[in-house]
């Protein structure tokens, strides 16, 4: 016992940590050499290291790749902890450390595919957001511009997309916990860096979730031993008017012409003669008061040639639309003691929207502490962040002002918004311009409507609070095995309030629509008089617990083994609650009862009985996980590298069987640092190493299960007014969940004496048992079936290039993205019938997921002008023929819908101070479909593309155009086959000037009298144009029908560091 | 201070362990069994089920492009050609070739919707035995899923299968019967006979499951299914079944609406039919809404709008004299506008019992049914009771009323196929449109509707000739 203790008595600890000099950042990783026993150890992810010794004084060396060796003599008995701080040989060979989300790790001595972006190279671009930021910066990641789905968190594809029906963007991370709210509401000052995680085995640690790639936010935090440091940033950014006139329109006066040519052959009368008081165009109109002979031939044809200078388009932009203003503010300050450090910001955003009255707002605040306890045995972390957003949604945008709001006709082009003067002016909308000046004589509210007027009353916000609360343990159980626990709190509380005050169109329209004539001729009011306020309030609170266990250990100097292993438990709970009040006083926060129950007759047409609409609506989601997990890696001598990593995921995935839940998913790799070995001799090339990984991830699709399920609706809006149910997922026993497997193989190098440094890597991926719809003979009760349809399988190759060029006083850098990703839909099990296969893009086996087909074209008919195809080889104009005879696998397959080949290209200028960075972004290898005139929206009087004005008119039009002549009645099929026929297929290669950064920086070692450490004014420019496209249309090939493309934004501020 | 700082380790570890231990063991499974969506439901019990068929969007509608290819309404060129949906102009014009142009064809897809739903209850109900505590409600069940299931087989046939003619219909193709709920299945379309069979079995059981009358008129009851039997037996020529059918529907439900209690007021006279404001309906179903019923220019037919007499309140009461000789038909048995009845009522009943009399040469009989119906049609004391002892001008007279009285209930469509077969009231159907004649022949190809283009890629089952 006692020689136990004096042996005990005689060891001494040694407590440190290796940073690096300037930045203060802890070196993972990084060497002791403990000179008593020859002894090597490894730093942990925190940087810091521990051992015990038998001697008093010791000397230790520190060495770290691409630092200057450090040799610091230490007395055990005197410090609690050594700080050894290394400094860097040159400022760019810095050691990479990668976050996982859950460890971080050397990149140098990884095996998967990881990207890491530092907060240097996302704040070259301004934006409100931190996604945008990622663009043209990481191979392999690209934004699908054309697309969008609003639910999902981003439009991002990380090396194709792995899923068809399930959620397809990648997981985000922030922090170490996956964050499932609006990520836009993220302040990107606050971000620290962002690492992607590509391949199976930098993913799969994610599990289900990873299947298409992870993106790791790591926020910023105060630093050990940092004096107080006060950053400061701010810009303005404006962006121009958008270009309405983007997609072409027919022209207004042969939309007049055309509304002529109805008029006389009668396609009016139906309309004219409706009870429900359709409504009918000025031009319209003004044909029947001719016909009636309400007025003269010649004033109705004044008054008609004076609208065809008239294109509302004008009055939109002038009225509707504006120049975008976003601004941005942010401060923060962080620092550190010894053995606490801390990191506050706040920021603010104001952004005022392209459509006049929208906007956001947006204030962030953001804390962290970091405290160490018990010789830094013993971390704590605790982060809590909050963010206010308002989101302004007064103005609609101009797609939604239609004729008639019912039958979705869509609005003249001859509309005018606001007179000479600029005061708004009412356009016919939903009724009769008679019908409605009658009501209003009759007593009923004003029922005109003017869209400048609606925006101006609108007052419709979503505001969202979000909470996110992190509380981390680290306790060093002993030397090597650390127990981390980790609690995260995250709540988002949103509240979408839409006030429609009386003076709006919405509310008088419905308040008119059911106000009841009484016998005695007065009137009563179903829809009280008053306002319509809507108020959606949804809660989602997101709690992760998380339990794990690090190990590392170091073997002589060579061997050298880090583990972890742990347990999570997710609870994510989502409580929506929509409703709305009636004859809303917002002065006094009022409202009146109304009837739900009864039939009113409708004003406009007493024949027609409908209810108040009754909008009350709850929902109650919950999303529970289990996962267990586990990550190692062994690294012999520098050299080689084996890591495997494995994990199970459980959840409560509605009606499958408990066996089916869990799903186990795993990954292994190796990687081999060549440069490292002794025989390696090759001078020019002094970093070489080569990686290979292979494994699975998976992805969770909520939307199907095993059983038959139905969802209840509760009575009122029934005409028996009994609750009753909808079923929503027929059964499906054989239900699995979605899973990717990955190969990846990697080359990363330094060449030219540092000077050119890069990676290379293929991959190859198949997606297996994915979740796809299929079209289902109805006779079986569906049309749609949802179950494991599909495999698909994709391969590419991700390059990315860094080169200094010149080094000097003026220094040039040049940083190249290349990606190559193709996909292949392996299996689908589908038959579909053309037309539903083009229109609702059915994914078809060896094609991509994403594809463009069409029918063969051939030509025009030189006689008629109609549209000719082929069938059974032969030029035909049997357009049904033609498509009962075509099917997805003999239509035309024109290529991918999505680029194959994508990159950057960005050359970056620096004098003193002055800085320029240009991105140019490339994009090959795809094509897209564009509009052009469908004859069914000419003939039924709602205008079209303006390739009608180019259409074949007579004999020998054929020579310069391909647009068919205009049918005498409507023939589906021969539009059908003219709008998904190849002619109207093009190719959307092309290669645009992305943004341009000029920055100049001034530092107080440049000029003394400076009262900043340093400061940097920037000016930036964003989306500013196509260098290339190989489409002759004047279309941006990236948004061939968005009502406009993105417009051009320049930002100008300055950040300072105090 | 060793000590202290080993003290501390073991109280955290101790704690961590704890925390870990708690969240582990305690409720794991009830965590993993939780509902993702809380109005999310696998129906099993009885009231899942009576939720299921009480679905009155999907359960009560009736097909509807078989009211624009008979000779009730007509409509012009310009107005045909803004109904804006293809088929429908080709339902108006017979038209040969491809008259779906691969739309989608809610006639086919919501019956079989219908039977997808009467099969899911029928399996759930297999898995829940009766006890005698829930025996009249399990029993109501089923013979709801089972009424249903028949309704749409039967509509089914009437637009997608030949007539039913007792010397070929073991041999002319019916429709699929669907009997589970198990969508991958294999569709394969059953004989004429099997489909009448199955249909009128099921439809015999469910009158023995069933209660007498529904106080919801969503919901089927014995004399909905007797007042559907009764249809069936007429359409397929069995007048002795119809009869019976009939005379057992009228003993226990024989009232019929006074015209005379209505008022004409330009707008639907009649009270909402669900849950049971019309007294002659029993079971509620609405023609599948079409563009066709809505427009201002569906005009009826002008011969038979004028074989209504001046003193016929029917005249006034369900027709809208919109001037320039456009009338629309707005006396829906739904009680709702642009909803066209498509369901079972006592008028029909009286008609088909009348009928079957006049076909079984007791013209009495026929005569005291039919001239009971109009007495309620007519204004008071202005009718005078039709007396012939003429079979034929009997008939006549019951056919020419079954159509005045049946206007846009979905039913003319199954008389003209049944009526087609005797060439004494065989009629060729003619429209002009743009001044070119389009005609529909007697017992043309074209009365059995195609069957649509996604059924015969998904299933493959065999088209009709056209």
């Amino acid at each position: 016992m006692a020689l136990l203790f004096s042996t005990v008595r005689a060891q001494y600890t040694v407590y440190g940590k290796v940073i690096d000099q300037k930045t203060k950042e802890p070196l993972a990783g990084a060497s002791i050499k403990i000179n008593d026993s020859q002894r090597v150890i490894s730093t942990d992810s925190f940087g810091q290291f521990h051992f015990n010794s038998n001697s008093k004084d010791i000397i230790i060396t520190a060495s770290y790749v691409g630092y200057i060796n450090s040799e610091t003599k230490v007395v055990a008995a005197m410090s609690d902890s050594v700080v050894i701080a290394l400094n860097r040989i040159s400022n760019e060979l810095k050691e990479v450390v990668v976050s996982t989300g859950y460890q971080n790790i050397p990149k140098e001595r990884a095996t998967g595919s990881f990207e890491k972006v530092n907060a240097d190279l996302l704040n070259r671009r301004v934006s409100t957001d931190v996604i945008s930021k990622l663009e043209d910066l990481v191979p392999g990641l690209v934004f699908n511009r054309s697309t969008s789905n609003a639910s999902y968190q981003t439009q991002i594809s990380i090396r194709g997309q792995s899923t068809i029906l399930g959620k397809a963007d990648p997981l985000i991370v922030i922090d170490n916990f996956p964050y499932e709210g609006n990520i836009n509401n993220i302040n990107p000052n606050d971000v620290e860096s962002i690492t992607v995680l590509k391949d199976a085995a930098a993913a799969s640690i994610w599990g289900a979730k990873a299947g298409n790639g992870v993106i790791v936010i790591t926020t910023k935090k105060g630093r050990f031993n940092q004096a107080p440091k006060v950053s400061f940033n701010s810009n303005v950014t404006v962006g121009g008017r958008p270009n309405l006139f983007y997609q072409s329109r027919m022209s207004t006066a042969d939309y007049i012409d055309e509304e002529q040519a109805l008029f006389t052959k009668g396609y009016y009368n139906s309309a004219e003669k409706s009870a429900n008081k359709t409504p009918l165009t000025p031009v319209v109109e003004l044909l029947i008061a001719r016909r009636d002979g309400k007025i003269s031939a010649s004033d109705a044809q004044s008054q008609i040639d004076a609208l065809k200078n008239q294109d509302v388009r004008n009055d939109f932009e002038k009225y509707l639309y504006q120049k975008s203003v976003q601004q941005q503010y942010n401060v923060n300050v962080s620092g550190g003691s010894a053995n606490q450090t801390y990191y506050v910001s706040a920021g603010y955003d104001k952004n005022a929207a392209n459509l006049v009255n929208n906007g956001y707002n947006r204030l962030t605040v953001d804390a962290n502490n970091t405290y160490s306890f018990l010789h830094n045995h013993l971390d704590v972390f605790t982060g809590i962040s909050y963010i206010q957003s308002d989101n302004i949604m007064n103005n609609p945008g101009t797609t939604g002002i239609l004729l008639s709001s019912t039958s979705g006709t869509s609005l003249y082009p001859y509309a005018k918004l606001a007179d000479a003067s600029g005061n708004p002016l009412s356009i016919t909308h939903d009724y009769r311009a008679a019908f409605v000046t009658t009501a209003q004589q009759k007593g009923l509210l004003n029922w005109q409507y003017s869209p400048i007027d609606e925006i101006n009353l609108a007052d419709n916000h979503a505001k969202q609070t979000d909470y996110r609360l992190n509380f981390n343990v680290v306790y060093k159980i002993f030397p090597g095995l650390s127990a981390r626990a980790l609690y995260y709190y995250g709540r988002t509380e949103g509240i979408t309030r839409n006030y429609q005050s009386q003076d709006t169109y919405y509310t008088r329209n419905l308040i008119n629509r059911l106000t009841q004539v009484n016998t005695d001729g007065s009137l009563s009011y179903p829809v009280p008089l008053g306002g319509i306020l809507d108020q959606n309030t949804s809660s989602a609170i997101s709690q992760n617990f998380r339990g794990q266990l690090n190990y590392s250990k170091n073997w002589s100097n060579k061997s050298d083994l880090t583990a972890i292993a742990g347990y999570e438990i997710r609870n994510t709970h989502t409580i929506t609650d929509q409703h709305r009040e009636y004859g809303y006083d917002d002065e006094h926060a009022t409202s009146t009862k109304v009837n739900y129950l009864t039939y009113f007759n409708n004003y406009y047409n007493p024949a027609l009985t409908q209810q108040i609409p009754y909008l009350d609506s709850q929902g109650d989601l919950t999303d529970n996980y289990i996962s267990y997990y586990t990550n190692a890696a062994y690294n012999y001598d520098n050299r080689y590298t084996v890591s495997g990593s494995a994990r199970i995921d459980e959840s409560n995935l509605f009606g499958v069987k408990t066996n089916q839940k869990g799903v186990p998913l795993w990954s292994t790799g190796i990687s081999w640092n060549v440069s490292n070995e002794a025989f390696y001799h090759i001078s020019w090339l002094p970093l070489l190493k080569l990686r290979a990984t292979y494994g699975y991830s998976g992805n969770v699709n909520k939307s199907v299960t095993a059983y038959t399920t139905a969802v209840y609706s509760n009575g009122s809006d029934n005409l028996s007014g009994l609750p009753y149910a909808t079923i929503t997922n027929p059964p499906n026993p054989y239900l699995q969940w979605e899973r990717v497997k990955m190969v990846n193989l990697g080359i990363d190098f330094e060449a030219l004496n540092h000077r050119i440094s890069g990676s290379l890597e293929y991959y190859h991926k198949n997606g297996i048992d994915l979740i796809g719809i299929a079209p289902y003979a109805p006779s079986t009760g569906i049309v749609q079936f949802k179950g494991n349809l599909a495999n698909n399988a994709g391969h590419g190759v991700d390059i990315s290039i860094h080169s200094r060029n010149l080094n000097g006083a003026f220094k040039w850098s040049t940083d190249l993205i290349f990606s190559n990703a193709v996909d292949e839909v392996t299996k689908y099990d589908v038959k579909t019938d053309v037309l539903s296969f083009l229109q609702l893009v059915y994914p078809l086996a060896g094609r991509p997921l994403y594809g463009i087909y069409s029918f063969k074209w051939g030509g025009l008919d030189p006689k008629t002008g109609e549209a000719q195809g082929y069938l059974n080889g032969q030029i035909s104009k049997d357009y049904s023929g033609i498509i009962n005879a075509s099917t997805p696998d003999n239509i035309v397959y024109n290529g991918p819908a999505r680029p194959t080949i994508f990159g950057s290209l960005r050359n970056t200028f620096s004098f003193k101070g002055f800085s320029v960075s240009g991105n140019i972004s490339y994009r090959f290898n795809y094509y897209f479909r564009r509009n052009s005139v469908n004859y069914a929206t000419v003939l039924s009087g709602q205008g079209g593309n303006r390739d009608f004005a180019l259409r074949w008119q007579k004999a020998g039009d054929e020579v310069f155009t391909q647009i068919p002549s205009l049918p005498a009645t409507n023939n589906g099929n021969r539009n059908n086959f003219y709008m998904y026929s190849s002619s109207l297929v093009e190719k959307a290669d092309n290669i645009r000037l992305q943004d341009v950064n000029v920055s100049y920086t001034i530092t107080k070692e440049k000029l003394r009298s400076l009262p900043f450490a340093n400061i940097q004014l920037y000016v930036y420019g964003n989306n500013l144009g196509i260098l290339w496209k190989a489409t002759k249309t004047k279309l941006d090939p990236d948004y061939p029908l968005n009502q406009f493309p993105p417009v051009k934004t320049y930002s100008i501020g300055f950040k300072a560091d105090f | 201070m060793k000590q202290t700082y080993n003290g501390w380790a073991n109280k955290v570890q101790g704690l961590l362990l704890l925390i870990l231990c708690m969240i582990l063991f305690s409720c794991q499974k009830d965590f993993l069994d939780k509902k993702p969506d809380k109005s999310l439901l696998v129906p099993t019990t009885l009231k899942d089920f009576q939720a299921l068929l009480d679905n009155t969007t999907i359960m009560n509608a009736s097909p509807s492009l078989n009211m624009i290819a008979s000779d009730e309404f007509y409509t012009t060129g310009d107005a045909l050609n803004s109904l804006g949906a293809i088929y429908e102009e080709n339902a108006y014009l017979w038209t040969k070739d491809d008259p779906y142009q691969g739309n989608r064809i809610v006639d086919w897809e919501l019956p079989y919707q219908q039977v997808f739903y009467a099969n899911v209850v029928l399996e759930g109900l297999r898995k829940i035995p009766a006890d005698t505590y829930s025996q009249s409600q399990w029993n109501q069940i089923k013979g709801s899923a089972l009424f249903f299931r028949s309704f749409a087989f039967y509509n089914l046939a009437q637009e997608f299968a030949k007539p039913y003619i007792g010397s070929s219909a073991s041999t002319d193709l019916g429709i699929p019967l669907r009997l589970t709920s198990e969508v991958n299945a294999k569709s394969v379309r059953a004989t004429i006979q099997t489909t009448y069979d199955q249909i009128i079995a099921d439809l015999n059981l469910a009158q023995s499951l069933l209660p007498l009358s529904a106080n919801i008129k969503s919901r089927p009851s014995q004399m909905a299914v007797q007042a559907l039997l009764s249809r069936i037996y007429l359409s397929m020529g069995d007048y002795v079944n119809a009869k019976k059918m009939a005379d057992t529907y009228l003993s226990s439900n024989n009232k019929l609406i006074d015209y005379n209690t209505l008022t004409a007021s330009g707008i639907n006279p009649f009270p909402p039919a669900i849950p049971s404001g019309n007294d002659e309906v029993v079971f509620y179903s609405a023609l599948i809404p079409i563009n066709f019923e809505y427009s201002s220019l569906t005009i009826v037919d002008s011969v038979l709008y004028r074989s209504f007499s001046t003193n016929d309140l029917r005249k006034s009461l369900l027709f809208l004299d919109n001037g320039g000789g456009i009338i629309n038909f707005i006396g829906d048995y739904t009680g709702l506008a642009y909803y066209n009845f498509g369901g079972l009522a006592t008028d029909e009943v009286y008609l088909n019992r009348a009928e079957c009399f006049a076909r079984n040469n007791d013209g009495t009989s026929a005569l005291k049914d039919l001239n009971l119906l109009l007495q309620n049609r007519y204004k008071k004391n202005a009718y005078t009771p039709i007396s012939s002892t003429d079979m034929n001008v009997i008939l006549s007279a019951i056919l020419n009323e079954r159509k005045k009285e049946l206007i846009a209930r979905g039913t003319r469509w199954g008389d003209l196929r049944r009526l087609n077969q005797d060439s004494k009231y065989a009629i060729t159907l003619k429209r002009i449109i743009y001044n070119q004649t389009y005609t529909l022949p007697p017992n043309d190809n074209r009365y059995v509707f195609p069957i649509p283009d996604n059924e015969i890629t998904g299933s493959g089952i065999q088209q009709n000739p056209r």
